[in-house]
């Protein structure tokens, strides 16, 4: 019995996204593209007994996105949701309906930060952006986590 | 926080990423770094959020056999844990036991994977006090673990730790100079052997020994009464299991062995003489002690808990007994007679004054006094001492010495192929009557 998983579906829809990108803008990036949707599909299928497949995973996906973002920013940005659904059926995560509003918000930020980066004439204005929410939201979370253990640990923190 | 490997690498990436693209300025990679960022933030976010809902889950309830013992006595402790362990999550839960005791055996830890319903785990130890004082349960670590993250919190919360064990001291040397002789023990050996117990009265019966008619019951009752004696029966013989200490360096056949033979010979006591004594020593510390045990079963169970290497918490390195030290003050004086110009004349004057003030300040070592208590509770004629013969024999000594004053015969047994010379006495056998392996 043979049945379409949700992985394979995604990596289907990856590669029609891929095709139809360089038959609308025929580079030579186009058929990169295509070539790499081919490599991150043999690693999804030779790594699946392998430790750590997940970083096998991302190295395979960062470069498709990156080849892909190359040519249209959204085209990047729609290819990595996609890998990041394969990741995540690798690790067996089970979308329910509360985890709903987490992934309208992981979308919507990848997106607002898509959009900053597409109408940025340089890198370094978003970079330094980036860096700054990233080292917010870091100290932040350190905050509460020193908080949430002082809680229950006491004067062991 | 600690990163997983495979997170380590992703990290890593992203910040090759963002360089790559500082430096050739290429948006399309600060993309894919910044996705990649955006991710790991997630996951953190993500982990961050089960991590308390873990912690929030936890209850821990602990009891402890005895809320009060005396420093190296043996209890049992028993923490009942409930925790909810969320999907993709893998927990780790340790007891943090507080320094100044050691766990002698059983679980202190356990690992749960994700489950539907709350995992409930009980960790049963025993543990050894090693320190006097007050000792505090200062609660569990928690390791929480996903594929992308892992963290430790010790939870040291009032809801997580207590009760509170008080350690009583106890002494090395007994106060006093009393020696510790005891008599009744004599006495009611003396009765049994005899035969003189008087088991029950029966009326009288043609053919009976006249010799046993009961003279008063017969006048009190006017009918000719006899008396019934307890009949003659062996003795069966202490055994006593001089268990390793952790640190010892020992062959494990010669514990199984040794464990064999000593569950064989309890066996074979209880079936030949309807029960068995057993007193577990390690070093110079009291482990447990069964006396007159009749049931098997019992009997095996105490044999199944105790025997493995415990932690010691006295030790004694070549004690010399009074009679030791009267033996060497005696050689040095003929030493000394025979000789009076040799050159280490000097040298053995100054050890014998040496070894006489020694012999004005010693006392009687705590477990020395333990033991004798322990062998005159029971009525005995041999004992079996079972020893690997690891460390310092000096409590075997101080055992063999005691028991031989209390004129019972006593037959060690050692590991085969074991060099009697270890037991560092110029008798070889440490005076004991037999000396045989138990292999």
């Amino acid at each position: 019995m043979s049945s379409v998983t949700p992985d394979y579906m995604m990596i289907g829809c990856m590669a029609a996204i891929v095709i139809l990108g360089t038959i609308i803008r025929p580079v030579m990036t186009g058929y990169l593209s295509i070539l790499l949707v081919g490599v991150f599909t043999i690693v999804y299928w030779r790594t699946r007994s392998w430790p750590d497949r997940i970083f096998y995973l991302v190295c395979s996906g960062t470069l498709l996105v990156a080849v892909c973002a190359a040519a249209v920013v959204w085209e990047g940005l729609i290819i990595a949701w996609l890998v990041a659904g394969v990741i995540a059926t690798v690790m067996k995560v089970t979308l329910t309906a509360k985890d709903l509003p987490a992934l309208l918000a992981a979308c919507s930020v990848t997106a607002i930060i898509s959009l900053m980066i597409d109408r940025a004439n340089h890198v370094l204005l978003p970079l330094a952006i980036l860096c700054g929410i990233a080292a917010s939201v870091f100290a932040v979370m350190s905050i509460r986590a020193y908080r949430f253990r002082k809680q229950y640990a006491g004067d062991s923190v | 926080m600690r990163l997983i490997r495979c997170t380590r690498g992703l990290a890593l990436l992203a910040l090759l990423l963002f360089s790559w693209a500082f430096v050739f300025d290429d948006p399309s990679v600060l993309l894919v770094g910044a996705l990649l960022l955006c991710g790991l933030v997630g996951a953190y976010i993500y982990f961050d959020l089960k991590f308390r809902g873990v912690v929030a889950s936890v209850r821990v309830e602990r009891s402890l056999e005895r809320t009060q013992v005396r420093k190296g006595a043996t209890l049992q402790a028993v923490t009942n844990v409930t925790v909810d362990v969320p999907r993709g999550m893998k927990i780790t839960i340790r007891e943090n036991l507080p320094p100044n005791i050691a766990v002698q055996d059983g679980i202190t830890s356990f690992t749960a994977g994700p489950a539907a319903t709350p995992v409930v785990q009980k960790m049963i130890y025993r543990i050894t006090p090693v320190v006097h004082g007050e000792c505090h349960f200062p609660g569990i670590i928690l390791s929480v673990r996903d594929l992308f993250f892992e963290t430790d919190i010790t939870l040291s919360a009032r809801q997580f730790c207590g009760p509170t064990l008080i350690i009583q001291p106890t002494g090395l040397f007994e106060s006093g100079s009393r020696r510790f002789v005891t008599e009744t023990r004599e006495i009611e050996k003396m009765a049994v052997l005899s035969g003189f117990g008087i088991r029950s009265l029966r009326e009288y019966y043609a053919g009976d020994d006249l010799r046993k008619i009961d003279w008063k019951q017969t006048a009190k009752y006017n009918k000719i009464f006899v008396r019934e004696y307890t009949g003659m029966t062996y003795l069966p013989p202490l055994v006593i299991i001089d268990l390793p200490w952790r640190g010892d360096a020992f062959s494990e056949n010669d514990f199984n062995r040794m464990v064999a033979t000593v569950a064989g010979l309890a066996e074979h006591s209880i079936k030949t003489y309807q029960y068995v004594s057993v007193l577990l020593i390690s070093g110079p510390n009291i482990i447990s002690f069964s006396a007159e045990e009749k049931d098997l079963e019992r009997c095996m169970t105490l044999l199944r808990r105790w025997m493995h290497p415990v932690e010691r918490t006295t030790h004694l390195y070549r004690m010399p007994d009074r009679s030791d030290l009267r033996t060497k003050i005696r050689v040095i004086d003929r030493i000394l007679t025979d000789d009076q110009v040799s050159p280490n004349a000097r040298f053995l004057t100054i050890l014998r004054r040496n070894y006489q003030a020694s012999l004005q300040e010693q006392q009687v070592l705590t477990f020395t006094a333990q033991v004798i208590r322990t062998i005159s509770q029971i009525t005995v004629d041999e004992i079996y001492i079972f020893t690997l013969g690891c460390g310092d024999t000096s409590h075997i000594r101080q055992v063999v010495r005691q028991a031989r004053s209390m004129k019972i015969h006593v037959h060690a047994r050692l590991p085969n192929g074991k060099d009697p010379g270890w037991w560092g006495s110029r008798t070889g056998n440490l005076g004991a009557d037999t000396l045989e392996a138990f292999a």
